[in-house]
């Protein structure tokens, strides 16, 4: 009776850490859905970044670190972000899409982690819903992204390795 | 799936097009223009809004030095001046001294002849409009009656349309 117990109570756990782990989803559906989060929020912050391109370009005009290249910046970013989408829907590319979003959410952490070391004064210089959130919590979510570009990357090379297909 | 896929990013670019120019209401539309104390670039002299000659629409163009919107705004406004030259453009701001002088000096309002810029060290916009944030534009026509209150950074051709409405 113990053991039935016992073993019943076992698969009860298995099956939590399958749901929470996302092992019961295939690993290239799982790249698959995190490449394209990824391509939703370059997309939407790129565009809402050349939406208000003139906004977008004093706020960075107004960075201590990114003043001095603020037109430069201004452009190639959502210029990026678009590219790295584009690199993220084909399939073929995606690995490197993933590679350049893990580059790009390092960056955006760094200088959000230096602003908030740093800076005297916060500027915003983010698209979109991005903008309401606040410094830490865009720290924070920054990282989760990186974590999340970090697992896309570790599960394409898993399926690369045995041969699969993204 | 990929067409999901396709309806789903077209619905997130379509999202950034949402936000439309804001026109508030405000039941003043009509009545003349509230007089304004302003403190001058000088820090010594004062003007009022008073002193704004008919004959002419103005713009008062409520703005914080800090604020990105409005820098966009005022750049935009002084890349295009030519285009409001019938305007008498009148920029207020609740700021401090050093900030307000430091913005005018960085954007050269005072080489335009129909654009002047004054402290309201009252707070009387704010409290007449009952605004809360910046950037505001409120349009008045020839007789200095309020056309229209303008909520946030507006393109010329749209403070054009409010004054010509």
């Amino acid at each position: 009776m113990e053991n039935v117990m016992m073993n019943e109570r076992r698969t009860r756990r298995n099956l939590f850490v399958r749901i929470i782990t996302l092992s019961w989803i295939k690993k290239s559906t799982l790249v698959e859905i995190i490449a394209h989060l990824f391509i939703i929020l370059f997309l939407y912050t790129g565009v809402a970044k050349l939406m208000e391109f003139d906004v977008f370009q004093e706020q960075l005009m107004d960075s201590p670190i990114l003043a001095f290249a603020a037109p430069v910046v201004a452009w190639g970013l959502p210029i990026t972000e678009f590219i790295v989408s584009i690199s993220l829907f084909i399939p073929k590319y995606r690995l490197h899409g993933l590679y350049a979003a893990f580059v790009l959410m390092v960056f955006f952490t760094g200088y959000v982690g230096w602003l908030l070391a740093f800076a005297p004064e916060l500027p915003c210089s983010c698209g979109g819903i991005m903008e309401a959130l606040s410094w830490p919590a865009h720290l924070v979510v920054n990282i989760a992204l990186i974590g999340l570009a970090l697992t896309g990357i570790i599960l394409a090379k898993k399926i690369k390795r045995t041969g699969g297909e993204l | 799936m990929k067409k999901a896929l396709v309806i789903i990013y077209a619905v997130v670019i379509a999202g950034c097009y949402s936000k439309k120019p804001e026109i508030k209401k405000t039941g003043l539309e009509g009545q003349p223009m509230p007089n304004i104390d302003l403190i001058a670039i000088d820090s010594v002299s004062h003007f009022n809004t008073e002193s704004i000659a008919p004959g002419k629409p103005t713009i008062l163009f409520a703005f914080e030095p800090w604020c990105p919107y409005c820098k966009a705004q005022t750049r935009s406004i002084l890349w295009q001046i030519k285009k409001l030259k019938e305007f008498n453009i009148c920029m207020l701001t609740t700021s401090n001294y050093r900030e307000f002088k430091n913005f005018c000096r960085k954007y050269e309002l005072q080489k335009y002849p129909n654009v002047m810029a004054g402290i309201d060290y009252k707070h009387l916009f704010e409290q007449y409009f009952k605004t809360n944030s910046v950037p505001y534009l409120a349009i008045y026509d020839n007789e200095k009656k309020l056309k229209q209150l303008l909520e946030g950074k507006q393109y010329i051709s749209s403070i054009k349309e409010a004054s010509a409405r």
